[in-house]
């Protein structure tokens, strides 16, 4: 791959396009085999809607035009209506058509769009006319023909628009649209000043390695001379009792050879230690450069955010501003790669949604021109991004009706929530307030990429939302996640590494007792509240309760996100070292784990968790409330994880569930409900059998493997009703094995009601 | 359609078209079916014997062959950092080899053979299913790399691994006959281990 800083807004799209084209393809031939899933749907629309937002960004409107079309077919069959063969080809002759413009150059776009204008309109009308019958290929290859004269006006107006939007900034950035890994195989690109100090130091590094081979040397060859003198010790002793005279001599002459090596060995120690302090320091500079080489400054992708904003707002007849500051602010170029597509999504967003239309600002007494604000800033070692509009913020009210008419929550749940509880349904996958979709934003899906995006960096998205003010996004993210201070600390005879700059402070207490009998420790001096909870590190980690006991101990208190000691302290064993230490990201075929961010090695070669302190924040904080509930009141029940592939049966029972008040998460399949048991503790497990990545069966061996969820209780439902299967299943584990054909409610929520206790929720109607 | 219409023919392919023609639209020669008929009934050969390299190693009593051409490295016991609340009977944890770090499966307690692995000839074996894609796992002992003959496993060989384990044995140098972990197998057991 070509060094990306080098590429032009429009090279970068082509690189995009192909990308998408190739997984839309794969992913239309496999429906093409009749594998019509909702993950292939989903990443389907996903891709169409990541190549509408390159399209957008280089101005391409019949690119967008076609993508948003086949988006708009993948959202229909998401909601039931399949694809038909013939509708298959109609799509992966728009891929075809993707795939050429990817081939074409910037220069020739436009003349590309003039001339495919009509195919790509008859494209548009078939896949957006399709709905509620197979129209196929034959009336598109109608289509076709028909409007290809009606459309050459259209064509024609295509070309225009996109010539007048083709970027011609060469030295611009591009956007990264999806989420696709590239930092893998991506080339870096670094001053040649820079590049010549990382030489220098890296040929310093080499003589002084060399100069310790010759000090290496040096000292075998003195070791030899002290053996040979050892040797001259045991001869002389031997000639002793031969001539006293000649063992004296001899003695003296040993004497002074050994004072002459011991000097020789004084000088080769200093020599050793002044080159150790040199390669320390060379090394340590040489880090730092090699560290400032991964940094780029945030300034780096607003051009192409002022472009969006002004093809967005043009486009939509709104006036904005744009302004931004900390365009400075130094950003791993990693993580600055991966702030793209959020960003994108955000102003897109703010855009659409946020601001009101000149009219209706003016109207509301505001300045006719709508601002977004962009800034980029460090904060307590971190890096915080906020974009703020001053539009009409998020109307609190329609999220909570939205998330009732989605069956998400009841209306009584609903009137409970915060605002800020409230708002965080926005970043569910296809959450929108939106009634209609339009091209530019309201598919409600780029909140939860925008979501899922930062938290893979290492970072979090919060809402600030002011009815009528308008709504700002705050993105906090590591600066750089290549290097980390650390604090290294023992739990139980392993070591964790746990990011400094999340350390308020380590201290050495007394644990007492509250009038509760739990264990606490002095927190922050507050008014009337002094004392704080205090749990042991390790059982955060591995969300099991457990009590640090009275006495002397060691504990950490964390920063939470706001940079304010949190009220919660954590026993360790002991404090190590602190250090600066090579991240490493955690292998995704592990998932997302718990409380851990990274790893890295230690300096003995063996890998050393690097701790997550927000999840343990939490984790420590839930586990304390379970200890303090299963303590006080027995433990909080009525938690029930269902694992289906077929989003039918999921809905079915999430719904039966919630009617018999318990609460339910739902899971796709075996690998996501492991891991999603690894995160929160459940009441109740209710899984199918056949599901892709890890079935219902070696989903009940793992559980039953592992110490914490021996003891969860399993239901498994399947349409297999063959004795042999259900033996399968008992044997494996599982409580009960349901038959989906046999499938009856009562029954099921008795069997529900007698694995895992009578539902918590309070029963509709009654008090809260 | 026929061959004068074909889309792809030209006047250049026309006499082999005409040749083509002439060979195929002659009578079947006497016997010929008769031939062809003893021939496919004749019974195939029972083993097909093909040559490997393998890695042998001990697991408890066992004694298995991996293909060589998964194995990426064998070095002595790496120290496992265990990872709180996934590590489990059958994931240990994480370890670093060659600057990465590598997700550790217990193949002992997947396959059911023996307590943990511990002595001086324990080692640690790296393999690779896909480029990046490595997995480590400890065996008691290496037993050596080797050259032999691959061949079907009969019942009388089945040494307490089913045949979704294990479908083929090893002749290897040393006279030994070992039972060969099937990759796909083992490849899909420690995805799922590390799932």
């Amino acid at each position: 791959m070509s060094d990306l800083d080098d590429l032009s807004i429009y090279e970068m799209f082509r690189m995009e396009a192909e990308e998408q084209v190739e997984l839309l393809q794969t992913r239309l031939l496999a429906l093409k085999d009749g594998d019509s899933n909702e993950v292939t749907l989903r990443t389907l629309m996903r891709g169409a809607h990541s190549l509408k937002g390159a399209a957008r960004v280089v101005g391409l409107s019949a690119a967008v035009h076609l993508t948003h079309a086949m988006e708009e077919r993948f959202v229909v069959a998401q909601e039931g209506r399949a694809i038909a063969q013939s509708e298959v080809d109609t799509l992966l002759r728009a891929t075809d058509l993707l795939r050429d413009l990817a081939a074409v150059s910037e220069e020739g776009a436009a003349a590309w769009s003039a001339t495919k204008a009509a195919e790509i309109e008859a494209l548009v009308i078939v896949l957006t006319g399709a709905e509620g019958e197979s129209a196929g290929v034959q009336k598109s290859a109608a289509a076709t023909s028909a409007k290809a004269e009606v459309t050459a006006t259209t064509g024609e107006q295509i070309a225009s628009l996109e010539m007048e939007a083709t970027p011609t900034d060469e030295d611009e950035s591009a956007v990264v649209a999806g989420t696709n890994e590239r930092s893998a195989d991506m080339n870096l690109r670094i001053t040649s000043k820079r590049f010549d100090r990382i030489i220098a130091m890296s040929t310093d590094n080499l003589v002084q390695a060399q100069g310790l081979v010759r000090l290496q040397e040096q000292m075998a060859r003195l070791q030899r001379r002290l053996e040979r003198l050892v040797r001259s010790v045991a001869d002389a002793r031997r000639k002793a009792s031969l001539n006293p005279e000649k063992q004296a001599a001899a003695l003296q002459v040993i004497m002074s050879q050994g004072e002459r090596d011991r000097a020789r060995l004084g000088t080769l120690i200093l020599e050793l230690d002044r080159m150790v302090h040199m390669h320390d320091l060379n090394s340590e500079r040489l880090h730092q450069e090699v560290l400032h080489a991964r940094l780029r400054p945030f300034g780096d992708v607003v051009p192409n955010l002022r472009r969006l904003v002004r093809n967005v707002s043009t486009e939509m007849g709104k006036k904005v501003q744009l302004d931004v500051t900390g365009e400075k602010t130094e950003v791993d170029r990693d993580i600055l790669e991966k702030l793209r597509s959020p960003l994108e999504h955000l102003l897109r967003n703010a855009l659409d949604h946020g601001l009101e239309t000149s009219a209706v600002r003016v109207a509301n007494g505001k300045p006719e021109e709508g601002s977004v604000k962009l800034r980029a800033r460090h904060v307590n070692g971190r890096l915080v991004i906020t974009l703020a509009d001053d539009g009409s913020g998020v109307d609190v009210a329609a999220v909570a009706r939205r998330a009732i008419d989605r069956g998400l929550l009841n209306a009584e749940t609903a009137a409970e929530l915060s605002e800020a509880e409230t708002l965080e349904f926005l970043f569910l996958p296809g959450f929108s307030t939106r009634s209609e979709v339009t091209e530019i934003s309201g598919r409600g899906f780029g909140l939860d990429v925008v979501q899922s995006t930062v938290h893979e960096s290492g970072g979090a998205v919060n809402i600030e939302n002011t009815p009528g003010k308008g709504t700002a996004f705050e993105m906090t993210l590591p600066v750089t996640r290549s290097l980390m201070r650390v604090m290294q600390v023992e739990l139980e005879n392993e070591r964790y590494a746990v990011p400094l700059n999340r350390i308020s402070r380590i201290a050495a207490v007394n644990v007492t007792v509250d009038a509760d009998g739990r264990p606490v420790v002095q927190g922050l001096p507050k008014e009337g509240e002094e004392l704080i909870p205090v749990i042991p590190m390790l059982s955060a980690l591995q969300n099991t309760v457990a009590n640090v006991p009275p006495g002397p101990a060691k504990v950490v208190y964390f920063l939470n996100e706001r940079g304010l000691e949190a009220p919660i302290a954590f026993q360790i064993d002991r404090v190590i070292d602190e250090t600066t230490v090579s991240v490493r990201q955690l292998d995704p075929r592990l998932g997302r784990m718990a409380a851990i961010a990274a790893v890295t090695l230690t300096e003995q070669n063996v890998p050393m968790l690097i701790v997550e302190p927000d999840d343990i924040l939490r984790l420590g904080l839930q586990t304390r409330r379970v200890a303090t509930t299963a303590s006080n009141a027995g433990e909080e029940r009525g938690s029930v994880l269902v694992v289906d592939d077929s989003a039918t049966v999921r809905q079915m029972l999430r719904r039966t569930l919630l009617r018999a008040r318990y609460r339910v998460v739902t899971a796709e399949h075996g690998a996501e409900a492991w891991n999603l048991l690894q995160l929160q503790a459940f009441d109740l497990l209710v899984s199918d059998v056949d599901m892709p990545e890890m079935n219902g069966i070696e989903l009940v061996e793992h559980v039953r493997g592992n110490a914490r969820l021996a003891q969860l209780p399993i239901i498994l439902l399947s349409y297999k009703g063959r004795e042999e299967d259900r033996r399968r299943g008992l044997e494996a584990g599982a409580d009960a094995y349901v038959t989906k054909g046999e499938f009856q409610e009562q029954a099921f929520l008795q069997l529900v009601t007698d694995l895992a206790g009578p539902a918590e929720l309070p029963a509709e109607g009654s008090a809260p | 359609m026929s061959d004068s219409k074909q889309p792809n023919s030209t006047p250049r392919l026309a006499p082999w078209l005409e040749t083509r023609q002439a060979f195929f639209a002659r009578p079947v020669p006497d016997g010929y079916a008769d031939e062809w008929a003893a021939v496919l009934a004749q019974p195939l050969a029972e083993e097909v014997e093909t040559k490997a390299s393998m890695l042998e190693v001990r697991l408890g009593e066992m004694q298995l062959a991996i293909a060589s051409r998964y194995v990426k490295a064998v070095t002595e016991a790496l120290i496992i950092c265990p990872v709180p609340h996934r590590s489990n009977t059958a994931f240990l944890g994480l370890v670093a080899f060659g600057g990465e770090v590598i997700p550790c499966v217990s193949l002992v307690r997947i396959l059911g053979a023996a307590d943990a692995i511990t002595g001086t000839d324990a080692r640690t074996i790296v393999l690779e299913d896909r480029p990046g894609e490595r997995w480590a796992f400890m065996v008691h002992a290496v037993l050596g790399v080797s050259t032999g003959a691959i061949r079907a496993r009969s019942e009388e060989q089945v040494s307490g691994l089913g045949h979704d384990w294990s479908e083929c044995v090893f002749d290897d140098e040393h006279g030994r006959l070992i039972e060969i972990l099937k990759s796909e197998t083992l490849f899909q057991r420690l995805k799922r281990a590390t799932a």
